[in-house]
């Protein structure tokens, strides 16, 4: 187990490395960062003094080293908006993104458990049929549209809930929504399928011979089997909800680390919009290696490989 | 001389073959047929657009904005679905906003699946150093979230399609090339792959020739609902105003603009909303369709 979990160790901190290696190379080399960042008749003495006081002037290998550095410690430059550290401006903003992409996935799962056994259970009924229809229509419609959608019917007819911002559990309601539809939707037809795989197996056949009782049957054998599908969904979900949030805070004026990216683009501060994307994957890749262990640990065959 | 009674008798054999062969399935399927239909009228209309919008999608009419649709009280028949903040026709530009969306998610499709597929078919062939890197690389990408790889990229390359196409494809390649590696790996012990060794084919001619054609179902199957994908992600871009261009007309910059006015006139945050969710629909309908007929033992979900 010990040696198991050192390789994984050492595997997130690859991942991390590599993930932090490809988005610098891709904001360095898609474009010089300077000359986005100044007005476009701004003098090269002007360009240059920038390019000191942040760094872009020293050789590739040395910005590399001290931005791989600057991750683990924290320091990833100064927004320019802000005159404070970039990292520390995301730090703040982090905990609104996590709580509104755990919120997502709390509902995804409350919702999309019962949905996918329903549909399983009672399979080619009108639940089923429902079920399945809705959340095609669910994974078809951009997410952010919904997002306005519910706006206009909940906050503007409807006048029930708040349109932006945060602070009552309100607030949270309409974001979350938005963003958990899609993975509701694949949550449920995932739940659906894998239910139905695991009730065709043979070994439900002889418990059922045996005369086991349908509750005990999918509770001790099938729910479980059925669980570890689920799951790694689940993990990549994470992603795309992540993914998500960045729009879905913008809609909302959810003062989350991807509204906070959205707007410094449009201002050019690019430190802060590397220390965004950088600390949003960061965050990925841990909650990923997460579930990725919890994963191996319902699974005995993977524990014991 | 041949008698005719000879060319119209089928035996059952033949019906059977022939109702097996996957074009005989299409037209018979409702489904398929149905979605592809309405994936044909989008096309059409995104190709033919200048010809068949019933105005100019860019032309303002500051005396008419804000319309609602003609079916509504205060609306005007010449504009259908209403004219937005500009007093733009509304229905020009849903035909418009066509364009951008399926050449970027066919683009997107077509440039993220030659990576992948070459990249699948090199690392799952290969194996060794090359093998590993290609592994890792995978995992690199896909440790982040697409959106925000694409933002990244997009934030320095500025705004513009090919951009966008640019970005969303090296975000997308992981996916064909992790099913297609994976698939290679098991293809590379069949005995035909050591047979044609044998007898000396050269290793590209193998891979291309002999072991390529079988992915090709997969390939297929996850081209089509990359398709999708990329719609949506291509839309959710020009909505936060990261995508192409500003003068395009984009579904997703439409349903940007139309926040504001959104008391005013809710059917501009609607109806864009709508033919996305009618074009993503029809793609994964016939996703569906062809994940049905060419591989059933995959798990929809």
């Amino acid at each position: 187990m010990k040696s198991f979990l050192q390789r994984r160790l050492v595997d997130l901190l690859i991942t991390i490395v590599g993930v932090s290696t490809l988005v610098f190379f891709l904001l360095r080399l898609s474009g010089d960062p300077v000359v986005l960042m100044l007005p476009p008749d701004a003098s090269e003495q002007a360009r240059q003094a920038l390019r000191q006081s942040l760094g872009l002037d020293a050789p590739l290998p040395v910005q590399y080293a001290r931005f791989v550095t600057g991750i683990f410690t924290g320091d990833l430059g100064n927004s320019l908006q802000y005159r404070q550290p970039a990292a520390s401006l995301v730090a703040v903003a982090m905990p609104y993104t996590v709580a509104l992409t755990v919120a997502a996935m709390l509902m995804s799962v409350v919702f999309a458990i019962p949905a996918g056994l329903a549909a399983a259970l009672y399979r080619n009924t009108w639940i089923d049929k429902l079920l399945m229809v809705g959340t095609l229509l669910a994974q078809s419609m951009p997410y952010f549209w919904l997002g306005i959608m519910l706006i206009l019917f909940f906050s503007v007819q409807l006048q029930l809930l708040p349109t932006s911002g945060t602070g009552t559990p309100a607030h949270l309601i309409m974001p979350a929504i938005t963003l958990a539809i899609y993975s509701v939707a694949r949550s449920t037809r995932l739940i659906r399928s894998s239910m139905l795989d695991a009730l065709g197996q043979d070994y439900v056949r002889t418990a059922r011979a045996k005369g086991l009782q349908e509750a005990v049957i999918l509770s001790r054998h099938v729910l479980r089997n059925a669980a570890i599908p689920v799951v790694t969904l689940l993990a990549l979900d994470f992603g795309v909800l992540l993914g998500g949030a960045v729009v879905t805070e913008t809609i909302f004026a959810w003062p989350g680390v991807g509204r906070m990216i959205v707007n410094a683009i449009g201002l050019r501060d690019y430190p802060v919009v590397q220390a965004g994307v950088i600390y949003l994957a960061v965050i990925f890749v841990l909650i990923n290696s997460l579930i990725d262990l919890s994963y191996s640990m319902l699974d005995p065959r993977i524990r014991n490989a | 001389m041949v008698t005719p009674t000879l060319f119209l008798t089928t035996t059952a054999r033949e019906s059977r073959a022939r109702r097996r062969r996957l074009s005989y399935r299409l037209l018979h399927s409702a489904k398929a047929m149905g979605s592809l239909l309405v994936l044909c009228v989008i096309i059409l209309v995104a190709v033919f657009e200048p010809l068949v919008t019933p105005h100019d999608p860019n032309k303002q009419n500051l005396l008419l904005r804000l319309l609602p649709p003609a079916w509504e009280s205060g609306g005007n028949p010449t504009y259908i679905l209403g004219t937005d903040q500009l007093g733009r026709d509304e229905l020009s530009r849903i035909m418009g906003g066509a364009r951008v969306s399926l050449s970027v998610g066919f683009a997107t499709v077509v440039l993220s699946g030659l990576i992948g597929v070459a990249l699948g078919l090199t690392s799952g062939y290969a194996r060794g150093i090359a093998d590993r890197l290609i592994t890792r690389l995978t995992d690199i990408q896909l440790a982040m979230p697409r959106i925000l790889l694409a933002i990244s990229m997009i934030a320095v390359m500025g705004p513009s399609v090919q951009s966008v196409i640019i970005a969303l494809a090296v975000g997308g390649w992981p996916y064909q090339s992790r099913i297609v590696r994976a698939q290679v790996l098991a293809l590379r012990e069949k005995e035909f792959v050591e047979a044609a060794r044998c007898i000396g084919v050269p290793t590209h001619r193998i891979i291309l020739r002999h072991v390529f054609p079988h992915t090709l179902a997969s390939v297929i199957i996850i081209a089509t609902t990359s398709i999708a994908t990329n719609i949506i992600l291509e839309s959710s871009l020009s909505f936060l105003g990261l995508g192409v261009e500003a003068s395009r007309i984009t579904w997703g910059g439409m349903l940007s603009d139309s926040r504001s006015y959104i008391r005013v006139n809710s059917w501009l945050s609607t109806l864009p909303g709508l033919a996305i969710m009618l074009t993503v629909l029809a793609v994964n309908l016939f996703g569906d369709w062809l994940r049905d007929e060419l591989d059933p033992r995959i798990q929809t979900g």
